[in-house]
């Protein structure tokens, strides 16, 4: 289960001509099959062949020749799965540990950018992530099966991190952050309160891409980024009524999945150019159509200037609830609207209403998916 | 651009370039096809390919069999089902062959013969225990018995 990789993105990991002079051509035909042509590759072609080995077959070439000894040490393609054995076996566990720790001392190649971390349960964490900000790596992404391990507050102030994703984190403590090269951040299963939220977001000047996924504790999103281009919510719980988001160079925005009853607020999101709405609110009490269709309403409302929308069936379902009368959509400026529906959709009603109120389209599309949508029973 | 040797101008006059391999072999390939290989797409955007190009480190041999790649690789219209079938019997050579397609690959940057030759590699490598993969490139310079019990001893965990 518990994974670590590494990956670098070993694009033109080759840059460096082969330096062998040329075999005479006459010779090649009887290429003498006792030579040890491999151990002659270049590195650079040696590494790049491992790329396309397990971690462990690269580390076992390190018998095969005093050449090979240290050669899988620059490879820039390292992956660790812990054994399954490990969960049992503390002394196993420990061995893996320690024998990670010294991978990272020895490995050269981790010394380059571009790289993904993603790692395991345990205090080691702290120890892998201080190896990224010493080594200046730019992608970090943590996998964690426990909600418990806190980011230590050195990582908050990595400049040099361009991409960085983490699951089932905790961030109870957050001090000042300063990531500064940031570009990516995803969340995912993450408990931020809002003051903890703010200050990650706004210590990241030049974000461009959020996406937070199942996270709960916070009723405010704010981002300044000038660059900002993406925003994800995804499956929100909401902590209270509301989650007002405002980011106002934002172009796209997206919220997806299932929610807690709440409602999503838009403000001050003037850029916004295109909007996905894929999210459905499961209702806590009968007769709940009308607050609902409310919320749908309001919504749409604050996003009436954008010009794309794409719609997915989960919206439409809770559009479609509601009767015709209780919502009046707002008019809508979308030139280009998507519907993208289940096979076994409900929304016709929903699609309907916003066609309705769309008097400027100029191109739909209706793609539909095989895949029957999770719907929510209690509606 | 400028006349071409044949008299009846197709719609699109196909432009060519010439490789020139270590042992003075020429082969014609279009630029369409050569622009798999970003050394010779460099080389065509600075204009330095009106010229026969000459390649010292590949001979005639493996030029044309990299040719014959990159022609198959712009062909149009072939599903990916069969080009992976063709692609799997272009590799289907001695493994030192494929050191040379790797070695023009990576000479000439054509990523899909790279990536295509060094799979194939990996993949004999894949699985083998330490002694069969010496054996099967002759690899020398093996290490003393202890001095490979020392290395094992250091990377234990592959070796589990």
């Amino acid at each position: 289960m518990t994974r670590i990789e590494f990956s670098a993105n070993p694009t033109h990991l080759l840059k460096h001509p082969h330096p062998r002079p040329p075999p005479p051509s006459d010779q090649d035909e009887t290429r003498n099959s006792s030579v040890d042509y491999i151990s002659e590759l270049p590195v650079a072609i040696i590494l790049h062949i491992f790329s396309f080995l397990t971690t462990k077959d690269a580390i076992k070439t390190s018998v095969l020749s005093k050449r090979w000894r240290s050669i899988w040490t620059a490879n820039p393609h390292i992956s660790f799965s812990m054994p399954s054995c490990c969960g049992t076996s503390r002394s196993k566990f420990r061995s893996f540990m320690s024998f990670m720790n010294a991978v990272l001392l020895r490995c050269t190649a981790l010394a380059c950018n571009d790289r993904w971390l993603r790692s395991a349960i345990g205090p080691t964490i702290d120890r892998w992530l201080q190896f990224t900000v010493e080594h200046d790596l730019e992608e970090v992404s943590i996998t964690l099966h426990n909600d418990v391990y806190t980011l230590p507050q050195f990582f908050f102030r990595c400049t040099t991190l361009v991409s960085f994703h983490v699951y089932g984190c905790s961030f109870s403590t957050v001090g000042a952050v300063n990531w500064t090269s940031l570009k990516r951040l995803r969340f995912d299963h993450a408990k931020l309160k809002d003051n903890a939220i703010m200050r990650i977001l706004n210590g990241c000047p030049i974000l461009e891409f959020v996406e937070l996924k199942d996270c709960w504790g916070f009723k405010h999103i704010k981002i300044k980024s000038r660059g900002m281009r993406e925003m994800v919510i995804h499956s929100h719980t909401f902590s209270g009524e509301v989650l007002k988001i405002s980011a106002p160079h934002l172009l796209k925005l997206r919220i997806l999945g299932n929610s807690n009853p709440g409602e999503f607020k838009v403000d001050k999101v003037s850029s916004l150019v295109e909007v996905e709405l894929n999210f459905k609110i499961s209702a806590h009490s009968p007769g709940h159509g009308k607050a609902q269709g409310d919320l749908v309403k309001t919504l749409l409302q604050s996003l009436h200037h954008v010009t794309k929308l794409v719609i997915g069936s989960l919206y439409l379902q809770v559009l479609s609830l509601t009767e015709p009368r209780e919502v009046f959509l707002p008019s809508l400026e979308c030139r280009h609207l998507m519907f993208r529906v289940a096979e076994d959709h409900v929304g016709e009603a929903g699609i309907a209403k916003i066609l309705e109120s769309s008097p400027y389209l100029e191109k739909l599309i209706l793609q539909m998916t095989c895949t029957p949508t999770s719907r929510v029973n209690n509606c | 651009m400028s006349s071409s040797s044949s008299s009846s101008l197709p719609p699109c006059p196909k432009k060519m370039i010439t490789l020139k391999s270590s042992d003075g072999e020429t082969f014609q390939i279009e630029e369409t096809a050569a622009l798999q290989s970003k050394t010779l797409e460099n080389m065509i955007d600075e204009n330095c390919a009106s010229t026969p190009i000459p390649l010292r480190s590949i001979n005639g041999k493996i030029l044309a069999k990299v040719v014959e790649f990159c022609n198959k690789h712009a062909e149009v219209g072939v599903d990916a089902e069969s080009l992976h079938a063709w692609d799997a019997e272009f590799v289907n050579v001695e493994y030192t062959t494929l050191f040379d397609y790797i070695l023009a690959a990576n000479f000439l940057e054509i990523p899909t013969l790279l990536d295509l030759a060094s799979g194939v590699v990996g993949d004999m490598i894949k699985g083998k225990t330490p002694d069969e993969i010496r054996k099967m490139f002759n690899i020398n310079d093996a290490f003393s018995p202890e001095e490979e019990e020392e290395v094992r001893r250091a990377n234990q965990w592959a070796f589990e």
